[in-house]
């Protein structure tokens, strides 16, 4: 079985009279410890899937899969309840607690799902000094860049050794240098850890890194290139 | 997570000090109110024991509603030994207490004479303190009387002078006795002033031929004891003396005796109650607004917090749990401001007589001390503090489910 299953998804939001249809019939696998992406332009349903591959919305027909859980039929607490163990999550921006240091918010995730202090330390320093913010790790997210701010949510979602890390345009506020550095980082640790990555852009120089992209379009799979060698713009 | 509370609950801080200094001003308060009140109440109980004549009462069956001076308790010496024999019971005083018309030479004067044993504390109220001129209880003359200020003004007399009490005896004649100004008292109170006169016991019985009988039996009972239960063990006590005698007596309570004291008193309490709840209220819609304005204001985080994996419960608690540590502050602070007032208050005092001119009367009593202090009662403190710390975290309910239930996919819409 594939670590993600998405059949038939589709999503309708309504804003009054007009329906919008954000999701129109998406299947797609993606396997444990892939490295891959979600591209198409803005509107063409990135968020959408994402958020439904970790369920924070629900789909209006089909379902998803996470690990063999059904996670399209759970309960908004049971899907935050699922989240804490199988899936780390990045986003764009915001993405930490404004009053917690770049230490707390690291461990925030493991201190969540209860453990220990001794060992969250342990686990969190060492990858804090690999993703270069030793002697930082004190601060507040204020007191950060916009990619130091990022290198701490993905401790974060590494640490807690989730199975998945859905990231939205982790990279979309960051120049392309930092863009780069913070998707090798990403690489290196999906090659490390095994941890599968999932990420949407649409910035061509980060779909480059990804092993797989899959291209959306009005909702709709348009393309699913594996091999980033063959990849066309 | 309480750290984390801790750290929300002071990201806005000017808003959480006026938040929780308005809760603390408002308890604090509340709390001086609640210890001002109950000694007024307590300073109110004891001038209807005073004007009543003890905590607990005996007088021949049915004086008390008809002030009759022909009943009255037939072997004081007997029922007062029982009664002095049950626990709690600290005194039994006998008075002679005789409605009647006092003349001058020139004038008369409608009085109350109350007939005191000698010793002294016999009256709980302390006749020989108010003794303006004259000596009182020794005095030169045979059947000394001694009279409020205003009634010696009225009779236009002076100390020595004779006056003449008209009263109906016990066998129902009209008697006359003569009396001679041994003293003039003031009460602090105008109208005792213009009613109250005292005698000896002996030459009240003597004088209306009472023989050894008296008015009233005036109990004093240790403090803390319950009134109506201590009445009981007394009916009781006189029962098993004498059973004749217990078939003519009345034993009545200071709260049976005076119910518009209890009646004013309790009405006086309700009042603060209503006035302190309707406060809370208020204080309940301020906290909730400002919960709800600070849950609004981090919709971001929730929808984050919410995406990590938390779920709705442990939102919902991590903002209690800011409401709990507010509260706890807030209560903290209050106590302190609350305690302190309730100090200072308990050590200078407030004169009333300043506001009132002098003179305060409720439900037919005479309020002698006119100077509120402050009195620390445990248990309604503790209440209040318990109401309080309720009605904040009750006011943050709505907000932290409110909290919970935002949608994280929407939350997120911030995002874009
Ligand atoms: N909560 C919502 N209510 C109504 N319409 C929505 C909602 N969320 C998304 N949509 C619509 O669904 C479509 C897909 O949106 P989505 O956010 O998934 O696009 P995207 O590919 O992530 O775009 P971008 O690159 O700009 O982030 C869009 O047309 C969007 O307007
Ligand atoms: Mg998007």
């Amino acid at each position: 079985m594939s670590l993600i299953e998405v059949s038939g998804v589709e999503r309708t939001y309504r804003q009054g009279e007009v329906e919008v249809h954000a999701l129109r019939g998406v299947d797609v696998t993606v396997e444990g410890g892939e490295f891959s992406a979600l591209a198409g332009p803005s509107g063409s349903g990135k968020t959408t899937l994402l958020n439904m591959i970790g369920g924070l919305d629900s789909p209006t027909a089909g379902t998803v899969d996470v690990n063999g859980s059904r996670i399209s039929d759970m309960d908004r607490s049971k899907a935050a309840d699922y989240r804490l163990h199988h899936i780390g999550f990045i986003f764009q921006a915001y993405n930490l607690v404004p009053v917690l240091s770049a230490y707390e918010n690291a461990e925030f995730v493991m201190m969540l799902q209860g453990v220990p202090k001794a060992e969250r330390r342990e686990r969190v320093v060492p990858m804090l000094r690999e993703v270069g913010l030793e002697g930082m790790i004190d601060r507040k997210p204020s007191e950060l860049s916009g990619g130091q701010q990022q290198r701490v949510a993905i401790v974060r979602a590494l640490a807690s050794r989730p199975k998945l890390i859905l990231a939205d345009e982790p990279t979309a506020n960051l120049d392309s240098e930092t863009s780069a550095d913070l998707l090798d980082l990403m690489l290196e640790l999906n090659q490390e850890y095994g941890t599968t990555f999932l990420f949407s852009s649409h910035d061509e120089l980060v779909l480059e890194r990804a092993r797989r992209v899959v291209r959306l379009r009005s909702g709709q799979i348009e393309s699913d290139q594996r091999d980033s060698d063959e990849q066309v713009a | 997570m309480w750290k984390l509370a801790w750290r929300n609950l002071w990201r806005n801080r000017t808003r959480t000090l006026i938040l929780v200094s308005a809760v603390a001003l408002t308890y604090g308060m509340a709390l001086v109110w609640i210890g001002m009140s109950d000694e007024i109440h307590g300073d109110m109980a004891e001038a209807a024991v005073k004007t009543a004549g003890g905590s607990v009462l005996i007088h021949g069956d049915g004086y008390w509603d008809t002030r009759s001076n022909e009943m009255l308790v037939e072997q004081p010496a007997e029922v007062s030994e029982a009664v002095q024999s049950v626990d709690g019971v600290e005194s039994v005083t006998q008075r002679v207490l005789l409605q009647g018309l006092l003349n001058s030479a020139r004038n008369s004067n409608p009085v109350q004479l109350t007939g005191l044993p000698p010793e002294k504390g016999a009256s709980i109220h302390d006749v020989e303190d108010w003794v303006v001129e004259g000596s009182w209880p020794d005095s030169p003359h045979d059947a000394p009387i001694a009279l409020g200020k205003g009634i010696v003004e009225s009779l236009e007399i002076q100390l020595g002078d004779k006056v003449v009490m008209t009263a109906t005896a016990p066998d129902g004649e009209l008697t006359r006795a003569l009396f001679r100004l041994g003293a003039i008292l003031d009460t602090g109170s105008k109208s005792l002033n213009e009613s109250a006169a005292y005698t000896s016991l002996d030459v009240a019985q003597k004088v209306m031929g009472l023989g050894d009988r008296v008015t009233q039996l005036g109990i004093t009972i240790e403090d803390g004891l319950d009134e109506a239960k201590m009445a009981e063990d007394i009916r009781a006590a006189i029962g098993d003396q004498s059973k004749a005698e217990r078939e003519g007596l009345e034993v009545l309570t200071w709260q049976t005796a005076m119910p518009e004291m209890v009646g004013a008193i309790e009405l006086d309490d309700a009042m603060m109650y209503v006035y302190l709840i309707v406060i809370f209220l208020i204080v309940t819609f301020a906290i909730a607004n400002t919960f709800m304005m600070s849950v609004m204001e981090r919709v971001r985080e929730f929808g984050l917090f919410n995406a990590l994996g938390l779920n709705d419960r442990r939102i919902a608690v991590m903002v209690l749990e800011e409401t709990i540590l507010l509260a706890a502050l807030a209560i903290v602070s209050g106590f302190v401001l609350g305690f302190s007032g309730h100090l200072i208050i308990q050590q200078v005092g407030i004169d009333m007589a300043a506001f009132t001119g002098g003179e305060m009367e409720m439900a037919g009593v005479q309020l002698m001390d006119m100077t509120i202090t402050s009195e620390l009662n445990p248990g309604k403190w503790l209440m209040a503090t318990g109401f309080v710390f309720v009605v904040i975290v009750l006011s943050a309910l709505y907000p932290a489910w409110k909290a919970s239930r935002l949608a994280p996919a929407e939350a997120m819409e911030f995002y874009e």
